[in-house]
């Protein structure tokens, strides 16, 4: 019985960091609720996933190269950059906003697609690889314009200020009610894709594999370099389409923008249980990481009475925290009784067996 | 299976048509700008030598776009001084405009506050000429732009209007009355005024001291609603009757201000520069108010200052 119970805490210890921060994040929740009557309205609880589109996407980006063992210091540049970038383009006018966002989006698998060439077939650490990176973006924002440039497009602004009213909690008729913005639907079905990929695609298996022990992955033949490569792409990607959300949200484009979004994200991500030394982790840990740290935001704005500073304080407090969990876990992890550890393996066998024959 | 498909696709039409219902799209922006306005008019209030050996020509603005308006001479073009018999001079340095604050109709002024944060510099409002003297029968054009109505930091060059002053110099006014040039019935507030801001918070004035160096202003928030927010104001300048609106401008969202929980007050102060010689005085104030870094002005009168 006892050995049963072990082997079943055994096998959910994995999701204790994304437990805690789902639980973390339902009390301070429901904390504000008590604390404060507003924050019962449904459309603050929206407005979480309205406030910061940008930080989400980024994020779901930055999973998947810390899964991989990697990290990237570039995002905040690679936003700020995609921001003037397309505020430059579209004052320039002459070229249709779509285009514009999808020449963002290639200029931002470009860029990741260099720092993860770096990484992979030059040996250069993630960390100097992509602060290089940063280095470059935030330069080539001021090379673009020393000032902020304003965004006049009707796309931006339907892409803004656009409501999507929430059935049952709005009325069609008088288009009142809760709602959320086109960008958190963007940002949703992000999120989405990427749960899929990390865990229903070789891709993303392999992101875990890469992440857990890269010799070994390379000893089972898979592809670890087009891996390694294909993650920082994706990244820059992500980092791209969160700087199209900024811009959209704030209609300009500044050098300024996105100033040390990066530790931001990591933390969000680190808060949401991914493991800083790759291979452990879940997406879906991400989304509540990063609603942890609005939440936090949104309580201190019901105050009122805080300095916005302790908004990074939290979340350093936060972080601190769950990398001690994990440094925990990880030590428990390694003093598991033998028979255990060769059931686990036993299991791992068999699923990697099963999953070959499907 | 066709039929399990063809289901599937009406469900999904239906779906679309009716989820289309909740989908708002945001009004087309009015493309509408106030070039009705007469804009800004221009006095000369004095004709000298300047330092550079030059005549400098002293001008006071007045406001009459009939909205709230902040003006600036083109930077890319100088002043032209054509004499009496028609000869043209090219006047480069122009120190022509509101300093970027917006000033209500009505009013003129002759100075504004420059320069940096650090090292504000009192500028009076001028052009200097390279001629020896301002024949009989010359007039002074100067092109500038100016821009009226709310200010929307997300749209600041909204309803900006390029325009042309002409200067008479023949009529030369050497005391105009300041602030006021031209009254506009309810336009001046009392100092007390409750001004309804962005989500309903009520803005008071609630106290103003003269310090050493100018004034300084006392603001309440009143938030009834059940959400925390705040009101920008940014730091307001005040005008009196010197004629020089004393304040440098910064974009009204920069300076903070405290965020007032629901159902509570908050209150903060901001001070501005003016010598104490100055009398009065008003503050024209801009007020976050509708949606968010959109500001309304108003102009409170604490002439009893």
């Amino acid at each position: 019985m006892s050995t049963a119970i072990a082997l079943r805490l055994s096998r959910y210890r994995r999701f204790a960091p994304l437990a805690v921060t789902i639980i973390l994040f339902s009390l301070t929740y429901a904390y504000g609720a008590m604390a404060y009557e507003g924050m019962r309205d449904p459309q603050v609880f929206l407005n979480l996933f309205r406030a910061a589109p940008f930080l989400l996407i980024s994020a779901i980006g930055m999973t998947f190269v810390i899964l991989s063992g990697g990290i990237d210091l570039s995002v905040g540049g690679v936003v700020a950059l995609t921001t003037v970038a397309s505020a430059a383009l579209l004052r320039a006018g002459g070229i249709d906003p779509w285009i514009i966002m999808l020449l963002m989006l290639v200029m931002g698998i470009t860029i990741g697609a260099a720092m993860g060439f770096f990484i992979t077939f030059l040996k250069v650490q993630p960390f100097i690889a992509t602060l290089a990176g940063l280095w470059v973006a935030r330069g080539l924002c001021f090379w673009i314009s020393d000032d902020a440039i304003p965004i006049h497009n009707r796309l931006y602004d339907v892409l803004a200020q656009t409501r999507i009213l929430i059935p049952g909690l709005a009325d069609p008729t008088t288009k009142q009610g809760e709602f959320i913005s086109v960008m958190v639907v963007v940002e949703l079905v992000v999120l989405v894709v990427a749960i899929f990929v990390a865990h229903f695609m070789r891709f993303g298996r392999t992101v875990y594999a890469v992440g857990g022990n890269e010799h070994s992955a390379r000893l089972m033949g898979l592809p670890v370099n087009r891996t390694k490569m294909l993650v920082y792409t994706l990244n820059g990607f992500c980092s791209a389409l969160a700087g199209i959300a900024l811009s959209v949200d704030v209609s300009s484009g500044h050098g300024l923008y996105a100033v040390g979004m990066e530790l931001t994200v990591i933390a969000a991500v680190v808060i949401g249980g991914t493991l800083l030394t790759g291979g452990v982790g879940y997406v879906f840990g991400t989304l509540f990481g990063v609603l942890l740290i609005l939440v936090v935001q949104t309580l201190i704005q019901f105050n009122g009475q805080l300095s916005s500073w302790w908004t990074p304080i939290v979340v350093g407090l936060l972080t601190l925290i769950f990398i001690g969990i994990q440094s925990l876990l990880a030590t428990e992890a390694s003093r598991r009784p033998a028979f255990l550890r060769s059931l686990g393996r036993a299991k791992a066998a068999d699923a990697a067996t099963g999953e070959r024959a499907l | 299976m066709r039929v399990v498909k063809t289901v599937v696709s009406l469900l999904v039409c239906g779906l679309v048509l009716e989820g289309c219902g909740y989908v708002v799209l945001p009004p087309e922006a009015s493309a509408e700008a106030s070039t009705a306005s007469r804009g800004w008019a221009a006095i000369a209030t004095g004709i000298g030598p300047s330092e550079q050996s030059s005549v400098r020509i002293d001008v006071t603005i007045r406001n009459d776009s009939g909205d709230w308006s902040s003006m600036e001479a083109a930077t890319d073009r100088p002043a032209v001084l054509t004499a009496g018999d028609g000869a043209t001079t090219d006047c480069d340095i122009v120190r022509v405009g509101t300093g970027g604050h917006r000033l209500a109709p009505g009013f003129q002024m002759r100075g504004y506050v420059g320069g940096t944060k650090a090292e504000p510099v009192s500028e009076l409002i001028r052009v200097e000429c390279p001629v020896a003297e301002v024949t009989p029968g010359s007039r002074l054009a100067i092109d500038y732009t100016y821009a009226t109505g709310e200010y929307n930091y997300y749209d600041p060059d909204a309803n900006t209007v390029a325009s042309r002053l002409e200067v008479d110099l023949d009529a030369v006014t050497s005391d105009p009355t300041y602030p006021i040039g031209e009254p506009i019935d309810g336009l001046v507030q009392p100092a007390d005024l409750t001004i309804t801001a962005i989500n309903g918070v009520e803005l008071t004035l609630i106290g103003r001291e003269r310090t050493d160096s100018g004034l300084e202003f006392t603001w309440q928030t009143n938030n009834a609603g059940e959400y925390p927010s705040s009101v920008h104001i940014g730091n307001p300048p005040v005008i009196g009757n010197d004629g020089i609106l004393y304040g440098l401008y910064q974009s009204p969202d920069i300076a903070s201000v405290p965020i007032t929980p629901p159902a509570e007050r908050a209150s903060w102060t901001t001070e501005v520069d003016v010598p104490a010689d100055v009398g009065g005085l008003y503050i024209p104030l801009p007020v976050e108010s509708k949606k968010q870094r959109l500001f309304v002005y108003y102009v409170l009168d604490i002439t009893d200052s």
